[in-house]
């Protein structure tokens, strides 16, 4: 016990006395207090931005390039529409083809019109824009051809329904900005930090330090003091800038738009937040204990990449499946891997924070959890002792399934 | 202390390593611990110190289970390394406290062998930026830090350059206690010679030869004579007998049928003038060879 906290605050110094770790930590937590400063740069930069944008879809129309197919078309579209740019047919297509213009709209009648244009991209706002603009003039020409006021039938046409939703279990739109900014923060704190237990039980054996540490110590404490002390490094990193965050919105909470405040606040409540931490954790923690017992597989630092590729493919794998369960959290797939450990670190929490979970199922996914962490730390102890001393060529599974025989 | 090693047995992939090693080791002198690349001195050290689990074998300190916790290992590998990126004396502190030090007795110990191997201006650098022969010395302070009961020296002179070799030597010969057992291994038979007193050679994962070296040198030399003739004609005498040139010297095997003195009257009735006449002693190199060489040619 009392070696186990020796190697600790020794990994521990080992990570705080890099440099690179504490410098980047800093640019992160500056970046995260700008982000969260935003609203207030838009308060005193942009105060009326919002309108300036708005004016653009009212009645001042769009600038169409346009030809008219008879003069009747051309006196009653183009006063709504835009005045004519091209006498015919052949002389738009030509300006498209020698690309002096992007596209042009050919009316052919008050419900027809040819649309030119160069390339076909597969969603063309101009041709919607021209066509919905069309459609109104050619309905009010109708209406008021047989003695309907057009203006009145637009007005009953667009009652506005005023509604309002009760949300008695979870409200999933409002939590989903949350679930991803955690799942991408866990996403690099575990690659990362993966990588680095990875390449720092490689290094100990590349530089022979490997022969000391196990002779005067056993395997399990070398990997649970540097587990630990990387985990704990990662953590106190993600908590710095979370702080920030937390500094950053307090300040400038009165900015904030409403709507963005309840997405904000309306799901992050404490029983989520518990949940967050411990499947986080915990996952975390299985995680590196994988990474570390590969690292121990090779010799030279430079084969940890490949070394480690298994678990990292596993890893973005379940990432994927989060990033899927952010958008349905409902989905049976999604409801399996939350019972899966590796993947659960994500799926759990973000289905526990969008939609109703039994508590049942959060419990028995949370002993799974910790049943495998615990099996996974035994694992990664026999295979870190197995690889410790094993120099030369990259130790295969085979070799590592070998040794348990004995 | 009387460290005793008996029926060690150990096997890596159903090939055995150790096979019934049995190791007398006392304290208060330098054990020489021979043996080739490969023969199992490694092995055999890594069991001794717990890494491993013997498959079968004892071993005992005064006649009492040895367990490693109860003594202090300092442990200097053939292949050395350390953390380049920390600073010298953190690591140094580091490693005592693994071998079970405290805090505040790391970094007394720490002190004294730093300035005992001249390295204690380099406290405050990182181990990289250090000269080679620098960080080795920072190495060997690592194995006597803490002043270790039991001190395990593998290859200790590989990559020493002679003055650096000379400190070393003043303070392994310093060092020597009766509490104290110090184990050598080395391929490098002059200082197994110059500093121990018993030796054993491990071959194939077999001890094949142990004890006190000066015993075992008169053994193996028995029946042998080294004489320096006069002049060189002399030798026609030898015809008929097993005999080596060594230099002016002959080492000359006695046939069972003569003594020393029934030889020398040989000599001396057919007038023939010796200037040197004396039991011969093999030298550890000899002795070696003639232990490990031979299994290893004929496999």
């Amino acid at each position: 016990m009392l070696k186990l906290k020796t190697v600790f605050n020794f990994e521990l110094l080992g990570m705080v006395q890099k440099k690179s770790l504490l410098v980047t930590t800093a640019i992160m937590c500056v970046i995260a207090l700008l982000i969260t400063t935003i609203p207030t740069f838009m308060v005193w930069f942009g105060g009326d931005g919002s309108e300036e944008e708005s004016g653009g879809d009212g009645g001042a129309a769009e600038e169409y390039t346009l030809v008219y197919e008879n003069d009747e078309l051309r006196e009653s579209l183009s006063p709504m529409l835009g005045e004519e740019t091209y006498s015919s047919e052949e002389e738009l297509r030509e300006a498209v083809e020698n690309e002096e213009v992007a596209s042009g709209f050919v009316v052919e009648d008050y419900n027809r019109y040819t649309y030119i244009t160069y390339d076909s991209s597969n969603f063309s706002s101009e041709q919607m824009s021209f066509e919905s603009q069309l459609k109104t003039l050619n309905e009010n020409r109708l209406f008021d051809e047989n003695g309907i006021d057009s203006q009145q039938v637009r007005e009953i046409m667009n009652q506005p329904i005023e509604q309002e939703t009760v949300y008695l279990g979870k409200d999933a739109g409002s939590g989903t900005a949350i679930a991803f900014g955690v799942l991408i923060t866990m996403y690099l704190l575990i690659l990362l930090y993966g990588a680095n237990v990875a390449t720092s039980v490689a290094r100990e054996k590349d530089s022979r330090t490997m022969e000391l540490l196990i002779t005067s110590s056993n395997p399990r404490t070398l990997i649970l003091g540097k587990v630990g002390a990387v985990g704990l490094t990662g953590i106190l990193q993600v908590a710095a800038i979370l702080l920030s965050v937390v500094i950053g919105f307090t300040l400038n909470k009165g900015n904030y738009p409403d709507v963005l405040l309840d997405m904000l606040q309306g799901t992050m409540t404490m029983d989520v937040v518990l949940v967050y931490i411990l499947f986080s954790v915990l996952g975390y923690i299985l995680y590196l204990f994988i990474y570390a017992a590969l690292g121990s597989l090779v010799s030279k630092v430079e084969d940890v990449n490949s070394a480690v590729t298994p678990i990292t493919f596993l890893f973005v794998l379940a990432y994927f499946a989060a990033t899927f369960a952010t958008n349905a959290p409902d989905n049976t797939i999604v409801k399996v891997t939350s019972f899966i450990p590796f993947i659960s670190l994500f799926t759990m929490p973000i289905r526990y924070m969008l939609t109703s979970v039994p508590i049942a199922s959060l419990l028995i996914s949370s002993a799974i959890m910790v049943i495998t962490v615990v099996l996974f730390a035994a694992l990664s102890i026999h295979i870190y002792k197995f690889g410790a001393l094993n120099y030369g060529n990259r130790l295969r599974f085979k070799d590592v399934i070998k040794s348990f025989k004995k | 202390m009387d460290l005793v090693i008996e029926d060690l047995n150990k096997s890596f992939n159903d090939k055995q390593v150790l096979k019934g090693i049995n190791l007398k080791i006392k304290s208060g002198q330098i054990f020489g611990y021979l043996g080739r690349n490969g023969a199992g001195k490694t092995t055999s050290m890594r069991i001794l110190m717990d890494v491993f689990k013997a498959d079968s074998g004892s071993i005992t300190m005064d006649g009492k289970e040895f367990k490693t916790t109860d003594y202090r290992i300092g442990y200097l590998p053939e292949e050395r390394g350390m953390y380049g990126k920390f600073k010298v004396k953190d690591q140094l502190v580091y490693f005592a406290e693994l071998r079970g030090a405290s805090k505040k007795e790391a970094q007394h110990s720490m002190k004294k062998w730093a300035e005992e191997f001249g390295i204690d201006i380099y406290l405050d650098q990182k181990l990289e930026t250090l000269s080679k022969g620098n960080q080795q010395k920072v190495q060997i302070a690592q194995a006597f830090i803490c002043e270790p009961d039991i001190l395990i020296l593998d290859e200790p002179f590989s990559g020493l350059d002679p003055v650096n070799s000379k400190i070393f030597q003043d303070s392994l010969l310093n060092y020597i206690r009766e509490d104290r057992i110090i184990i050598f291994s080395s391929h490098q038979m002059g200082y197994i010679e110059s500093f121990c007193d018993d030796i054993a050679i491990i071959n194939n994962g077999q001890i094949v030869l142990a004890g006190d070296l000066n015993i075992i040198r008169k053994q193996m030399g028995e029946g042998k004579l080294r004489l320096r003739f006069a002049d060189q004609q002399s030798r026609d005498f030898l015809a008929g007998y097993d005999y080596t040139i060594e230099k002016e010297d002959v080492i000359l095997t006695l046939p069972p049928s003569e003594t020393k003195k029934s030889f020398i009257e040989g000599l001396f009735s057919r007038g023939i003038e010796l200037t040197m006449f004396m039991d011969y002693l093999p030298s550890l190199q000899e002795i070696f060879i003639e232990k490990t060489g031979d299994n290893h040619v004929k496999a």
